[in-house]
């Protein structure tokens, strides 16, 4: 059901893990550089490692699994956004209160030559991780067109 | 183009007093400190002359116009800035008459329109005849009081008092007390503080806990009686598909919002409320700075007895449900989680706090910690025990509970601009959390119920989104 996002995303999840751990590593490091100095509990630093190692572990391990529950579904009265894999998480927005679409492309997205596609309505925002940039204008303009016949009738 | 009363050069002298205050208050207190009498009256005098100064130059500067299309507002001279604000974009429009603008026939307008820009209203006319109120078709403040009509409500004294009693706003004062006497600190020199210091360290405790004691009564004291003067004899009442709310002892406030405008409703208690059984419905609205300062949403009801809530505001809402449509509340064997949630997130921060002021040896603390936990586990019980949600045809009603009191939303379906559902991964089996966003002032309102039945969320997917069959979901 609906559509997958290209393969190459991938990629990109597991860069964001990689900076991810180099975060993690940073904070751990100066948890490790403190305690000693300001007489912390000295077990923060083995939990702090622990931590690091399961989230970074946790991030890698669950990509292809991420990967194959991130879809996305268009219907003519709504669209919706799958995402998440520790918590699975459905969105639905209706194609009568899409105010704007954008389309933005990081460094990272960039490099994939992948574009992320955010929707808004009048109070939230949801976002489609990364698609080819043909897919992505076209779903723009479809999602603009179905909205303005949407508030036409 | 015309100008305002000139009554309010005064609304203009307390916005540039609000603004430069703390600089006055220095320097008067330096002159007072240095004890020459006649510096001090040149200080006071000069900071008069500058407050006017700024307040006429502002007043004389400021220009309106009222059609039946458009508002518009030229400011300033050297930084001139004209706005115009369409009248079909208009969300609410807020009227205030201080007791002395009732005798010139003037009041304070504030128009406020969706956009997004700062949390301050699009437009403030701080002193227009009442006159052009008939431009904008809505009743002046003293034509509505007299209604007394199947659309109107007037709240009754009972009503009130038990309302400004159980009135948590204390804590708000408390703190403000306590922030002055901070203040007091840098501003007054060192020797009267310690001095003072001593001559109560004379007196002795039983004084200090009376003094305590006499501060927290005279803090109840000052939220009872804000609350009083804040919704004293509150009325509402529907014209022509408006709703128009108006309250206040010192200064008359007006509020009047179309109800096509209404996003949500929303009824509110705390505890001591709940057992009152007694509850505040406000409107939640498109655009901010729909009452005051002090809460941004629109009250549309401040005080009602529980069970008459729902047929009252029917009278002015037409789309509330009567009855109300039937809730799944959040399944009995899964509370503890919010409970263990609630729990868990409090232990880390505590844990983070043993860990890093090295207070873990102390016994008193892990006491200190053990009572907090239970606590907090008893708030995330309460929580789970309000958590409950339903849908009829047009809308859909949710509750949640909080920190010391629980919220129920009556949403109509096409105000809800999205909803999520969330699976916990290991849980997906049975349980999902439900989170409905809808629009409130310039932001969002997210109403969450976790762990409802997983068949439950699947029926909220399918009332929404009926156009996407969702394989994982069902």
């Amino acid at each position: 059901m609906g559509e997958a996002l290209p393969k190459r995303i991938q990629w990109i999840w597991l860069i964001s893990a990689v900076i991810w751990l180099l975060v993690l590593s940073g904070i751990t490091g100066l948890i490790g550089f403190l305690v000693p100095r300001w007489h912390w509990w000295p077990w923060l630093t083995i939990v702090a490692i622990g931590l690091t190692i399961i989230i970074s572990l946790g991030m890698l391990i669950s990509i292809p699994y991420r990967y194959r529950f991130t879809r996305y579904q268009l219907s003519t009265l709504a669209l919706e956004i799958q995402s998440g894999f520790f918590t699975r998480k459905f969105e639905a927005v209706p194609i009568s209160r899409i105010q704007n679409v954008t389309l933005t492309a990081g460094p990272l997205l960039q490099w994939q030559h992948l574009q992320a596609v955010t929707i808004e309505t009048a109070s939230t925002s949801h976002t489609i991780d990364g698609i080819e940039p043909t897919v992505a204008d076209q779903l723009r303009d479809q999602l603009l067109k179905l909205a303005q016949e949407a508030r036409d009738e | 183009m015309s100008r305002l009363h000139p009554i309010s050069i005064l609304v203009f002298s307390a916005a540039v007093l609000r603004q430069l205050g703390f600089v006055f208050l220095i320097g008067l207190s330096n002159s007072l400190l240095k004890g020459q009498w006649n510096v001090t009256t040149i200080v006071i005098g000069g900071e008069i002359l500058v407050t006017l100064a700024i307040a006429v130059w502002r007043w004389f500067f400021f220009r309106y116009q009222i059609t039946p299309d458009t508002i518009t507002i030229q400011r300033g001279l050297i930084a001139k800035k004209t706005s115009h604000i369409p009248r079909h974009n208009i969300q609410t429009i807020q009227q205030r008459q201080w007791f002395f603008f009732k005798p010139l026939h003037v009041l304070e307008l504030q128009i406020e329109t969706s956009g997004h820009e700062g949390s301050t209203p699009e437009a403030v006319l701080p002193g227009v005849p009442e006159s052009v109120l008939a431009q904008l078709a809505v009743p002046t403040t003293s034509q509505s009081v007299e209604v007394q009509n199947d659309l109107s409500y007037q709240i009754n004294a009972s009503d009130l008092t038990q309302y400004a009693l159980t009135s948590l706003g204390i804590f708000p004062i408390l703190a403000a007390i306590f922030w002055l006497f901070g203040r007091l600190d840098d501003l007054l020199p060192k020797t009267w503080f310690t001095q003072a210091q001593a001559q109560l360290l004379m007196l002795g405790t039983v004084v200090i806990v009376g003094l305590g004691i006499l501060l927290l009564l005279f803090g109840l004291l000052i939220s009872f009686l804000r609350e009083i003067q804040r919704y004293y004899h509150f009325t509402l009442q529907q014209t022509d598909h408006q709703l128009v709310t108006e309250r206040g002892f010192f200064q008359r406030n007006q509020v009047s919002v179309a109800t096509s405008k209404i996003q949500a409703l929303r009824f509110s208690q705390n505890v001591l409320r709940q057992g009152l059984k007694i509850t505040t419905i406000q409107a939640l609205t498109a655009s901010n700075a729909a009452a005051d300062e002090q809460d941004k949403d629109l009250v549309l009801i401040p005080v009602i007895k529980t069970p008459v809530a729902l047929p009252t505001i029917k009278r002015f809402v037409d789309w509330v449900p009567q009855p109300s449509p039937a809730v799944t509340l959040v399944p009995p064997r899964t509370r503890w989680r919010y409970a263990r949630n609630v729990i868990l997130g409090n232990a880390v921060v505590i844990g983070l706090l043993f860990a890093v002021t090295g207070q873990w040896h102390a016994p008193i603390w892990w006491l200190l910690a053990f009572i907090w936990l239970v606590i907090a586990g008893g708030l995330g019980r309460y929580a789970a025990r309000q958590g409950q949600m339903g849908m009829s045809d047009t809308l859909l009603v949710a509750q949640v509970g909080h920190l010391f009191g629980r919220t129920r939303y009556l949403i109509p379906k096409a105000k809800i601009q999205s909803v999520e559902i969330r699976q916990p991964v290991l849980l997906r089996h049975q349980f999902a959390h439900v989170v409905i966003n809808v629009r409130h002032g310039n932001s969002n309102q997210i109403v969450r119920v976790n762990y409802l039945p997983k068949a439950f969320a699947q029926s909220v997917w399918q009332w929404y989104a009926p156009s996407l069959p969702n394989k994982n979901l069902d």
